[in-house]
């Protein structure tokens, strides 16, 4: 682990022990290192699960109704963080406030995004590992908003959020009849301060904001170095294609101004009417470089053979987005509501591109004189869009035990867009008008009484036409769940959700289902033993027809998942020592079949006053036999840990010890 | 470790300057909490919230219910009930008001010494949404309409997911368990998909979990989205730099949207996808068997029986979107 990373983490420790030290303060903390030891193939591992060896903060809990002794100033304040550290995700928030003068709310989030695979992406399967695309990036979002003067009649509202991506990466880059390896490193910065207002009037409420984002972007490629022969190794047109060097910069603005309006009235006791309007118009300039030299062909462009490349363009794209709603909620009788609801949404998108090209040393198959040819490609892109959505609802919330909902949504899209240039290849069928409706009928009831509860839905979808091949036409979705809870000893229950979806048109022939269902009990026979148990079963099989390029045949596009689960675990309190251990096993047949098995233990020990020591042990094994070739991304991974939990807040471990097992939520009464 | 040092440098600094500010404050003692009010006294309605400039100098009382509920005052001054407008907790001139706001008078309540229990509400079942929507029923998004939203019902209501004396103290909105847990409840069959699926948004733990893309007091009719405050699906939040716009889009905001290829619930595949062989995930759009559909031209003449061309990002990298490609290669 990195030394430089690693002192904030122990200064942030330190600092907290002291104020624990000497405050009364509810601070909970539980920290400690992570060992790792992984066999096989790692990379697959941190694609999947990324947990690496270090130092780690699990749980960080900091709250407070009088953090700095001056009640002028501050009369609540919490912190809470999880997971900061090694990651590979974490993140704290942060609210502090006095009531009726400011609300200040902070959240912050790392994660870390990696992917290397073996097989995925790899042209050459299974021939090469790892993958050629890779990449190893962090995301950090930093979002803060300030709430001046709440529950006042104005409000003032100030918030600013910022999203950095970056981070190396490997991809490819298809020229002159060949694919290059490239080394990438990509940074970008997403970020929208805003400003606006709330009010409540009482009888009439809403807010307003305006914000301003901003996006920059940084993409910078090189040829990996000894990449030079591509992933062809065959000759075309009797030349070997090899590049000597490629580089690449594209630079990305987009500047975005959006605004929010939402206005609520209510007329009387009954009736409750919300209107809001959004809208966004970003604007993307895009630049970009690139040189190359080598040996290379060009089929479509030039016809001819060329040694380098050099290629510039500027690009513009405007996207111009609003959507108008209008609601009403109106109180039938007591628990019986009716909602109906209009909006009307708009996105325009037009982009324009100019790309100068400039081939180097071109010769015919024929010749050998070397000229230059450059070559303009001006596009003109536009796309239309309007979506009109219709939606009622009714809810009776009880009759008693019972509660029912009824709903309807039509869905009416219209779509224009502009013929584009991919069309360079086989002209027609892009572009063009389309349009869609869809209507959607929902449907929903429940029993529930004396901790038994039943309750099911039904959404039915059905459209007119589809606009892509994969929409469907008609689709159903049924969601069933029992439970049965005797608390504090026993809880049951059994969940299933069944999806089918298909488009009878002639020419896409397209279906599919999906079907899952489990059950899940926890046991308590004794008050220190709790016992878990889970079981569920996937199956989904989707498949629609394609052309099969090369030969222009008809094939069946399938995909199929057959997987269960089986899950079970203990809880066991011994005097003050806490034990826990789980298995579960994932078994996954179909297109990809595969199997995991994940095993947990951990112990807790107390060694002093509100102070515990835990140790932990996760073990994850993943197999994969993809096609019968045998598995890429076998992985055996496991995980210790040891950490110290500290709450030197009474009342948050008395809270914690009742927490060892919480009731279910659906019974209890406050 | 990944952290960006400064941020966690600011973390202990945030922490320790208000331990400087509050062993600074020690040095002039503070009243210690009154002896809890007399049940008369807890009588009396709640007097509106004095100004700031007058609760400074005034001392800390604990309503009388405290005496009997020991457990709940212990907990209840860091609710955020505790800070509701006009009854704050602890306060002079407050009273029992915190209390009284939500549970009634419980006048005989207290002479009884809790035998009466006629004057104190309790809360469950629908009542206890009605109750809490009595405050909550905010206007501050354009979805906050719970009585019509996709979790109204008998079977579930405010208490099946908040406790307001009870919830788990790591958790934000006094959730009653961790808020993953909480979903998982009714919504096991996501919440195993999740768990069981090798490619997986790392939910409930480094601070995404299921409310970070769903609205739970959302409505029915767009799965309980929490989109963008623009009207862009919730993926845009994190993933910012897919959100364009493009000189060449390609799915996303025209005729798909980002589940178009993607499972964001888990999947067995790579990068989320929903099928597990990119060609075949591409060519069931671009297939040219019907020319009714937008984007059904085929994808060139590309022979894919090569492994060289079956996963067609090898070439096409630029899927989301690009300025620079109209085939999408860079």
């Amino acid at each position: 682990m990195r030394t430089r990373s690693l002192l904030p983490a122990v200064l942030l420790l330190l600092f907290a022990a002291g104020i624990a030290a000497a405050q009364t303060y509810p601070l909970e903390l539980e920290f400690g290192y992570r060992f790792l030891n992984v066999d096989g193939n790692m990379e697959e591992y941190r694609s999947q699960i990324n947990e690496r060896q270090g130092f780690l903060i699990r749980r960080i809990t900091f709250a407070s109704t009088d953090p700095i002794g001056q009640p002028g100033f501050l009369d609540h304040f919490r912190f809470d963080g999880s997971e900061l550290g090694i990651g590979p995700a974490g993140s704290f928030r942060m609210e502090a406030g006095r009531t009726g003068l400011y609300d200040l709310r902070f959240f912050y989030r790392r994660a870390e995004a990696f992917s290397a695979l073996p097989d995925f992406a790899n042209p050459f399967f299974p021939a090469v590992i790892p993958g050629q695309h890779t990449f190893s990036r962090v995301r950090n979002v930093y979002d803060a908003e300030l709430e001046i003067l709440p529950g006042h009649v104005i409000t003032p509202l100030l918030g600013y959020i910022r999203n950095e991506y970056s981070g190396p990466g490997r991809t490819t880059y298809h020229i002159g009849q060949d694919e290059f390896q490239l080394n990438e490193y990509l940074s970008n910065r997403d970020e929208e301060f805003r400003l606006g207002a709330a009010f409540n009037t009482g009888p009439v409420s809403g807010r307003f904001l305006q914000g301003w984002r901003r996006f920059r972007e940084n993409d910078s490629f090189g040829l990996v170095p000894g990449a030079n022969n591509g992933n062809n190794n065959f000759p075309v047109l009797g030349i070997n294609i090899t590049a000597s060097s490629i580089n690449r910069t594209t630079e990305t603005k987009t500047d975005t101004p959006v605004t929010l309006a939402l206005v609520t009235g209510r007329i009387g006791s009954r009736l409750k009417l919300i209107g809001s309007y959004q809208r966004a118009h970003g604007e993307t300039d895009a630049t970009e470089g690139e040189a190359a030299t080598g040996s290379f062909v060009s089929f479509f462009e030039i016809s001819r053979f060329f040694n380098g490349l050099a290629e510039s363009a500027s690009t513009k794209s405007e996207a111009t987005f609003w959507k108008g709603m209008g609601r009403a909620e109106f109180v039938v009788a007591d628990g019986v509501d009716l909602s109906a609801e209009y909006s009307r949404r708009h996105r325009y998108m037009t982009g324009f591109a100019l790309v100068s090209t400039l081939y180097q040393d071109t010769r015919t198959f024929t010749s050998s004189d070397p000229p230059n040819i450059q070559l303009l490609l001006q596009a003109n892109n536009s796309m239309d869009r309007f979506d009109t959505v219709f939606d009622t609802n009714l809810t009776v919330r009880s009759l008693g035990p019972f509660a029912l909902r009824a709903g309807w949504t039509r869905d009416d899209s219209d779509l224009t867009v502009s013929p584009d240039l991919s069309e360079i290849v086989i002209s027609g069928n892009q572009g063009g008008s389309f349009n869609r409706r869809i209507d959607t009928y929902r449907g929903g009831a429940s029993y529930s009484v004396a901790g038994f509860t039943l309750a099911a839905d039904y959404t039915g979808d059905r459209a007119n036409k589809a606009v892509m091949r994969t929409d469907y036409l008609d689709r159903d979705q049924y969601r069933f769940r029992l439970s049965w809870s005797t608390e504090p000893f026993l809880r049951v229950s059994f969940n299933g959700r069944k999806t089918t979806a298909s488009n009878d048109d002639p020419g896409i022939d397209f279906a599919s289902k999906i079907w899952e269902y489990g059950g899940d009990l926890e046991f308590i026979p004794a008050k220190p033993v709790t016992l878990r148990f889970s079981a569920s079963k996937f199956l989904a099989h989707t498949s629609i027809p394609i052309r099969v390029p090369q030969d222009f045949s008809i094939a069946l596009s399938e995909h199929r998942e057959d997987g269960v689960s089986l899950e079970g675990g203990a809880s066991l309190l011994l005097g003050p020592v806490r034990l826990d251990g789980s298995y579960a096993r994932f078994t996954n047949g179909g297109s990809y079949p595969f199997n995991i098995d994940r095993a947990r233990a951990s112990v807790e020990v107390p060694v002093w006053t509100n102070m515990a020591v835990l140790g932990e042990w996760w073990r994850d094994q993943y197999n994969d036999a993809p096609q019968n070739l045998g598995s890429l991304g076998r992985y055996n991974a496991n995980r210790y840990g040891v950490y110290l939990r500290w709450a030197p807040w009474a009342a948050a471990t008395e809270a914690k010890e009742q927490g060892v097992k919480a009731p279910p939520p659906e019974k209890k009464a406050e | 470790m990944a952290m960006k040092p400064w941020a966690l440098a600011g973390i202990g600094g945030l922490i320790f300057g208000a331990s400087v500010v509050r062993l600074a404050a020690q040095t002039t003692p503070t009243a210690k909490p009154a002896p809890a009010t007399t049940p008369a006294a807890a009588t009396t309605p709640a007097a509106p919230a004095p100004a700031p400039s007058e609760k400074k100098a005034q001392p800390v009382e604990e309503p009388a219910c405290v005496a009997c509920h020991e457990d709940m005052g212990k907990k209840f001054p860091g609710n955020p009930h505790s800070r509701i407008h006009g009854a704050e907790y602890g306060k002079a001139g407050v009273g029992d008001a915190p209390c009284a706001s939500c549970h009634g008078p419980g006048t005989k309540h207290m002479e009884s010494s809790g035998e009466d229990k006629s004057d104190v509400r309790v809360f469950k079942d629908r009542a206890a949404a009605d109750f809490c929507l009595t405050c909550h029923n905010s206007n501050k998004t354009p979805h906050a309409s719970y009585q019509t939203g996709v979790h109204a019902s008998a079977a579930i209501n405010c208490l099946s997911c908040h406790s307001i004396h009870s919830s788990e103290p790591k958790e934000a909105h006094l959730l009653v368990r961790q808020s993953t847990e909480v979903c998982a409840n009714c919504h096991a069959p996501q919440a195993a998909s999740f768990r069981n699926k090798p490619f997986a948004h790392r939910i409930g733990r480094g601070g995404m979990d299921c409310a970070s893309c769903h609205d739970p007091h959302g409505l029915a009719k767009d799965k309980a989205l929490r989109l963008t405050p623009y009207g862009e699906n919730p993926c845009i939040n994190c993933h910012a730099e897919k959100r364009g716009p493009f000189v060449f889009e390609h799915v996303n905001e025209v005729a798909g949207s980002c589940m178009s290829c993607h499972e964001p619930h888990g999947s067995s595949n790579n990068k989320r996808l929903i099928r597990s062989r990119v060609d075949k995930l591409c060519l069931e759009c671009h297939s040219n068997l019907s020319s009714k559909t937008l984007g059904s031209q085929p994808p060139s003449f590309h022979n894919i029986s090569l492994p060289r061309y079956q996963n067609c990002t090898t070439c096409h990298v630029a899927v989301h979107g690009s300025n620079l490609s109209p085939q999408l290669l860079k």
